[in-house]
């Protein structure tokens, strides 16, 4: 397909009629439209979009009419948004118009009507003929499917989301295989012929079968289509659970690109969190080094202070115990018995009434009652008590104190760093939380990858015995003649579906090879690293750096830049394969060359890469439509400029006017 | 009851041959013209095998 032309009449700020004339030129093949940001670049993709399809990406997809145009209309008044596209497709030119009329139905609303659309096409002789309107959607879909249009009409946008590896971009880019280079018709065809029991051919064959009379077969087509049934429940809860899987994965692979693109700040985090875990221990510490201190300050502090007050008691009492000792450590007791026994502890004999007896009556009348020497010395042996149980309260409440300050600023000085931590992280999710759920998301992974595995071997054993059981039914089907008729029907369709498989299988692993290197051809050219891009069997995309080796899964990291070449080269590759012409024995595969229209190419490449991408991309597709800014312009316009026909440029005039001048 | 008999007939694989390329020739119309529901499809490409083979046996 080429495009030749492209004409606007008021579609959003392209007022009154304005035209672009594309090259199709062999030769010279780019056309190139400049623009700054927001002079419109990007409504032109969507005029091809709007004028096909009768879609438009637009925030404001339900009013395309020009502003100014719109609001110049009287009551009742009525203007039409027009968009033409003049193409080449097998040959023969077609000429597609979408037209939508606006009226004035208030002072505040102007409402739009239903668009319709028309296609002319020229007849050899020069003449045009119209398309009828109930087969310009076949048309179009010929021309170019809405499914296929969104790889060759690219906004900046889906360049760079093409690049990145997420499920939505793996999806598209097997689906453009499959589309593009003509495998979905071989889908399309296994599908019908084995998908499923209910709706299938080789389903709808068995199902045929002529029972009647047969007990047995009766009984055993019964058993057949309950355990078709129960396989497709089982289909369905696998691929339930597959989905599940596959969206963990997808969410588990954010979460720790998360965590990965802000390492630091998880690892400040982490600290944050491990300093206040110690800061709760410290804290609990601390508390009880204080009530202790408390306790022991409550119950020894007055011993303590009382010591020197204790001390001279003693002393004093002591004294005074030893004052009234006439004779030291001889009590009043002892004395008593020497003057009752009459005899003297020396051995001699005291008499009544001697000198000896009456000293003895005077040392008696001279010594305390017995009941103060008790109480003294209970006092004297208390005090001494007293005094050794104060003993340590120094040392031990200044030991308390010295523990007490020093976790008290270690507190502090954990706090300190919580404080810097928290300073250095602009981050302002959990990090520790994140970890947390991927590790919960792994758990559920696991599990369901065991309820996965189970499922699937539930379904391989029904799956046998469906064999069996089918093979028991046509062992007694075959006693109908017709039966045998329908059996052989079966076989063939049954061999047709085996065939398609292994030609699918064998395309679909060739082309993703032919893919790959066609990818890495056309990458090597545009990047200027060394780096090589594998694509696995689930069109998932490796970035690999020469030194690790290729079954090493490991992934470079890619820089935006580098995504938009990837996604270039991706591009790219698909539009060559396409160009491509791959017959097999049986069937061949036809392809149609198609342009490539792109709105911002190089937004995020830097200048050697838009160098080099501009000098590939022309020898790809078979046209080559850009719609980039200034900026980009200057990089590419040294290599382009050989390959360029034709260009204009888009001048602002203002929010609701631009004006396409050729240049 | 009936009791049952086998009887093994050979696929012939020229026969695959036509089927297989008739089916792919509806396949590709439809994917262009999507004029068919995948229903309507099936019981086309039922029609095309059960023609096919009853022109040989």
């Amino acid at each position: 397909m080429l495009l030749k032309s492209l004409e606007m009449i008021n579609f959003r700020q392209y007022k009154g009629k304005q035209k672009i004339i594309f090259s199709t030129n062999k030769e010279k093949n780019v056309t190139v439209i400049l623009g700054k940001n927001t002079s419109g670049k990007t409504t032109l993709i969507q005029a091809f979009n709007w004028a096909l399809y009768g879609n438009a990406n637009f925030d404001t997809k339900d009013f395309l009419l020009n502003l100014e145009i719109a609001n110049q209309l009287k009551v009742n008044e009525e203007a039409n948004v027009q968009v033409s596209i003049e193409l080449i497709h097998n040959d023969i030119e077609y000429l597609i118009v979408r037209k939508q009329p606006y009226r004035r139905i208030s002072n505040h609303i102007v409402k739009p009507n239903k668009s319709e659309i028309t296609i002319q096409y020229k007849l050899p002789n020069g003449q045009t003929e119209f398309i009828k309107q109930h087969d310009i959607d076949d048309t179009i879909n010929k021309i170019l499917p809405e499914e296929l249009s969104r790889y060759f009409f690219f906004d900046g946008e889906r360049i760079g989301n093409l690049g990145k590896n997420d499920k939505q971009a793996r999806q598209d880019l097997a689906k453009a295989v499959k589309t593009i280079l003509g495998l979905t018709v071989l889908d399309n065809a296994i599908s019908h012929l084995s998908g499923g029991y209910k709706n299938s051919v080789i389903g709808k064959l068995k199902r045929r079968i002529d029972a009647q009379g047969n007990e047995k077969l009766m009984e055993l087509q019964k058993e057949i289509e309950d355990k078709y049934n129960q396989l497709e429940e089982y289909d369905k809860n696998i691929s339930s659970i597959e989905d599940a899987i596959k969206g963990i994965e997808e969410i588990v692979k954010q979460k720790k690109d998360i965590i990965l693109n802000n390492k630091e700040t998880f690892e400040l985090q982490k600290e944050i969190n491990e300093l206040e875990l110690e800061i709760n221990n410290l804290k609990e510490e601390k508390d009880k080094v204080v009530k202790n201190f408390n306790n022991d300050f409550c119950e020894k502090a007055p011993l303590f202070f009382m010591q020197s007050l204790m001390d001279s008691s003693i002393d004093a009492l002591k004294s005074f115990s030893q004052m009234n000792d006439v004779v030291p450590y001889f009590s009043s007791q002892a004395i008593e018995y020497v003057i009752d026994t009459g005899k003297c502890i020396c051995g001699r004999e005291i008499a009544i009434g001697s000198e000896e007896y009456k000293y003895l009556v005077y040392l008696k009348s001279s010594c305390l009652p017995l009941q103060i020497e008790n109480e003294l010395k209970i006092f004297i042996n208390n005090a001494n008590n007293y005094k050794q149980r104060a003993k340590d309260f120094y040392n031990v409440m200044t030991e308390r104190y010295e523990k007490f300050r020093e976790y008290k600023y270690k507190i502090y000085d954990f706090m300190d760093r919580i404080n810097n931590n928290k300073n250095k992280i602009n981050f302002n999710q959990n990090l520790a939380a994140i970890q947390q759920e991927i590790e919960n998301y792994e758990t559920k992974l696991k599990h369901l990858g065991d309820e996965l595995r189970k499922v699937q071997l539930d379904r391989e054993i029904l799956s046998r015995d469906i064999q069996s059981k089918e093979q028991e039914a046509n062992y007694y089907a075959q006693a109908n003649k017709n039966n045998l008729f329908i059996d052989l029907c079966i076989k063939y369709a049954e061999e047709v579906n085996i065939t398609f498989q292994k030609y699918y299988k064998q395309r679909e692993t060739e082309i993703r090879s032919k893919l790959q290197t066609k990818v890495n051809d056309i990458f090597s050219q545009m990047y200027h690293g060394k780096r090589k891009i594998l694509i696995d069997e689930s069109y998932k995309f490796f970035l690999k750096s020469p030194l690790v080796e290729d079954n090493l899964n490991v992934d470079a990291d890619p820089s935006k830049g580098l995504e938009t070449v990837m996604s270039f080269a991706f591009v790219s590759g698909i539009v060559d394969l396409a160009k491509e012409k791959i017959t097999n024995e049986h069937i061949e595969f036809n392809t149609e060359p198609y342009p490539l229209v792109m709105d911002a190419p190089f937004s995020n490449a830097d200048e050697e890469h838009v160098t080099r991408i501009s000098k590939i991309l022309p020898e790809i597709a078979e046209q080559v439509i850009m719609f980039i800014m200034h900026k980009d312009w200057k990089h590419a316009e040294s290599v382009l400029s050989f390959k360029l026909d034709k260009m204009y440029e888009l001048n602002k005039i203002s929010e609701t006017y631009t004006e396409i001048k050729e240049c | 009851m009936m009791g049952g008999v086998m009887i093994i007939m050979n696929i012939n694989h020229e026969v695959v041959k036509v089927i297989l390329k008739k089916i792919y020739e509806l396949e590709s119309e439809n994917l262009k013209t999507k004029k068919y529901t995948d229903e309507q499809m099936v019981d086309k490409i039922q029609k095309l095998i059960i023609e096919e083979v009853k022109k040989c046996y």
